[in-house]
């Protein structure tokens, strides 16, 4: 469909600074289609995944229709399934009014002292965003009052009802103003929503974003579960690892190509950047020096990007998730083209994101897998074999080395062999990387998520960790919660390191059976366990947990590194020159 | 946010009635059957009805409030088993229960049927009584959670069909 840019869109200008100040240009197709409805005051079905930038779609809108002078009254309400949906929905907002002077955005969800909560409603806020439960609770304390409400947003409509927030959601929609704006994402059509729609809204305008199927067979796809502020140090990793020829690194925004170019630059990759912003001439000479191999990393916006038409890239990064799907499949495309084969990584980080992932991996029809970050140990040994190499190809010319034999004879007058001059150029020369230690282990949670998740039952982890043999005793626990509670190794693993705060990687083998499950812990922590797990809620079910037998560290202990953790090796043509 | 549980006093019956008209309304609308139809309801008509209520013998209102609003309430009337002949005799029976929806899923309806019960057992009845529509899934999952079942089915036949 024919998207538009931001420019070119009916709001104002006070909207369209703060829009390109995030570096957007482009709306995506449900913000083309979505904004222009929703501000000529129709009510709104959207049907859309999440990932396609829809809390822009209702949320510009949302600060448009704000009655500035009225700092008092709530005028817009957005209803979100989840408190994480609510809170970045807010933050979203929050950055589109942010030269809207008089727009106050509130977030209200439980989980938070309700006291502060009131305190900032009374302070004024004209958009709340929030969860069912928390916006009931503030109506009947009578703090939260909707008697102006100009417009109510649904966000994730099917998902609130999912969660059972069916009743919520329709006492909310009673006690707002009949003639009132309302707005409905869902990600499904169920019966259930069409009756609430049919219900509550008024001659509603569907807005559907068809899915382009494109097919994508030989591209391989990845994701990267990266650290909040880590992705470039990931991004340096996976670059020295695998080494490609070519590759392109989408960013969302403007101002991400830029910061992410200097900061490569600064690292001495040869990194160039690509947006819209840029004048056409600097654009075609970037990308006739990328073509030419000049510089091996394009970092681009999606615009950008567009229509230009590089044969061997070998992998896409996609440094920020895409904010749409089509976006999705139009970035990884630009690899594998001409019949050769490519592979795209996407950097995620948050549970959101985790979740725009399984829905991508739906949309594209294919698992996108979990992929171990390229650890430091990975890039030293793609180093020492490009050295290796290397060497040995300048011994088997054997001409001209007579030069450097000066050298070797005032060291070996010293008392040394040549075998130690040779190790120590080599430490010499493999330096860099151990100092410079970008990725600590505390990455290492990846490996391990990566093996579980690719694995075929996904039921089990083994133990493997070689690094577990010091830890003494292990020991293992009975959870009562099964697989017939929902419970599964990933949902283990994140309870059990969320109550007692242990790291992911202390956490030996799970299994789970229909009634319990079992985990492994050095017995040291079992005193932990014991006093943390306690009536630990866990997929709404009070678990408890006992140590139930312990056993020695050695038979825990058949290590073997995950095979996804291997740089690739397919093209190996020694490491990545720092220039 | 305190809820305040009490017995409604006659001074109180033109706001009870009111609830008691916004309960039939519901009624009304969720039933979605004819049976439950009506065009017109009036305040004072209902204050007429529920002069018993107020009338300890004879019956009891107990209310939910919050903030100085009523958002809920149960209506009781104490009358003769549905069997005249029955060595039961009187029983009490629940003709109205009803919470805003906004109020709902907090336990009020279990709190004010407590008081209810308990208003029942000092004086000596045994049972307590109450219908719900078969289709009416949320309320009979409600009261079968407050230890009612169901005793008897009341049929009909519609003869227009």
């Amino acid at each position: 469909m024919e998207k538009k840019l931001f420019t070119e869109l009916e709001i104002s200008k006070e909207v369209k600074k703060a829009v390109n100040d995030l570096g957007f240009e482009e709306a995506t197709a449900i913000q083309t289609l979505t904004i222009p409805l929703i501000m000529s005051g129709k009510d709104v079905i959207g049907h859309s995944q999440t990932g396609t930038g829809k809390t822009a779609a209702f949320g510009i809108p949302a600060v448009e229709l704000v009655d500035v002078k009225d700092k008092k009254n709530v005028q817009v309400l957005i209803v979100c399934p989840t408190r994480e949906l609510a809170v970045q929905a807010c933050e979203e907002i929050r950055k589109f009014a942010k030269y809207k002077e008089g727009v106050n955005t509130v977030p209200v969800y439980g989980g938070q002292p309700i006291d502060r909560q009131i305190k900032s409603l009374k302070y004024g806020g004209n958009i709340v965003v929030g969860t069912p439960g928390r916006l009931m609770d503030l109506m009947r304390r009578k703090i939260l009052k909707l008697g102006n409400v100009k417009m109510i947003v649904l966000d994730e409509a099917d998902e609130m009802l999912n969660m059972g927030f069916k009743e919520d959601v329709e006492t909310i929609l009673t006690e707002i103003p009949e003639n009132r704006q309302t707005i409905l994402f869902s990600a499904t059509m169920s019966k259930e929503i069409m009756r609430i729609t049919k219900q509550f809204l008024t001659d509603p305008e569907l807005v559907q974003i068809a899915h382009q199927q494109l097919s994508v067979p030989t591209i391989e796809q990845y994701y990267f579960e990266v650290p909040r502020g880590r992705k470039v140090d990931a991004l340096c990793n996976a670059l020295d690892v695998y080494d490609p020829g070519k590759a392109i690194v989408f960013c969302n925004t403007k101002k991400q190509v830029e910061e992410l170019q200097s900061e490569l630059q600064a690292r001495g990759y040869m990194a160039g950047g690509l947006h819209g912003d840029m004048r056409q001439t600097s654009r075609d000479q970037m990308l006739r020096s990328f073509k030419a191999g000049k510089n091996d990393i394009l970092i681009a916006t999606d615009v950008a990007a567009r229509g230009i038409d590089v044969e061997d890239v070998d992998i896409v990064f996609n440094f920020d998730l895409p904010q749409d799907e089509e976006y999705y499949i139009h970035r990884i495309g630009r690899t594998a083209r001409a019949g050769k084969s490519g592979k795209a990584y996407t950097f995620v980080a948050g549970r959101n994101q985790l979740r725009a992932i399984n829905q991508l991996s739906k949309y594209v029809g294919k698992k996108i897998l979990l992929q171990a970050i390229p650890s430091n140990a990975d890039i030293h040994e793609v180093r020492q074999s490009a050295l290796t190499k290397e060497i040995s190809g300048i011994l088997e010319k054997g001409t001209d080395n007579n030069k450097y034999m000066k050298i070797i004879e005032e060291l070996t007058k010293e008392d040394y062999t040549s075998l130690d001059v040779a190790l120590a150029l080599i430490k010499v020369h493999l330096k860099d990387i151990e100092n410079n230690n970008r990725l600590s282990d505390d990455l290492h949670i990846s490996y391990e998520n990566a093996e579980r998740d690719n694995r075929d039952s996904g039921r089990r982890r083994s133990d493997r960790d070689p690094s577990r043999s010091d830890r003494g005793k292990m020991a293992s626990f009975k959870i009562d919660i099964g697989r017939n509670d929902g419970a599964a190794a990933n949902i283990i693993l994140s309870a059990v390191t969320r109550a007692t705060g242990l790291p992911g990687t202390m956490v030996g083998r799970i299994e789970i059976n229909d009634e319990y499950s079992y985990f492994d812990l050095p017995e040291a922590e079992a005193s932990l366990v014991m006093d943390k797990m306690k009536n630990l809620k866990v997929r709404n079910v009070v678990t408890n947990s006992e140590m139930v037998s312990s056993k020695n560290s050695k038979d825990s202990n058949r290590g073997r590194r995950p095979s996804s953790s291997k740089p690739s090796r397919a093209k190996s043509t020694g490491p990545r020159k720092r220039r | 946010m305190e809820i305040i549980y009490r017995t409604a006093g006659i001074d109180e019956s033109y706001k009870m009635a009111e609830l008691y008209n916004e309960f039939l309304y519901d009624l009304k609308d969720s039933s979605k059957d004819i049976y439950f139809d009506f065009e017109n309801i009036s305040v004072s008509d209902r204050v007429k009805l529920l002069e018993d209520r107020f009338n300890a013998d004879k019956g009891m209102i107990v209310v939910a409030e919050v903030n100085g609003e009523i958002v809920g309430f149960i209506s009781m009337t104490i009358m003769s088993c549905f069997m005249i002949v029955s060595s039961v005799k009187n029983i009490g029976y629940i003709e109205a229960g009803y919470v805003k929806p906004l109020y709902r899923k907090l336990g009020i309806t279990k709190k004010l049927e407590a008081m209810v019960v308990e208003f029942l057992k000092e004086k000596g009845i045994r049972y307590l009584e109450l219908f719900t529509l078969l289709n009416n899934e949320p309320a009979n999952e409600s009261w079968k959670k407050l230890g009612y079942s169901p005793f008897r089915l009341q049929w009909r036949k519609d003869l227009n069909e």
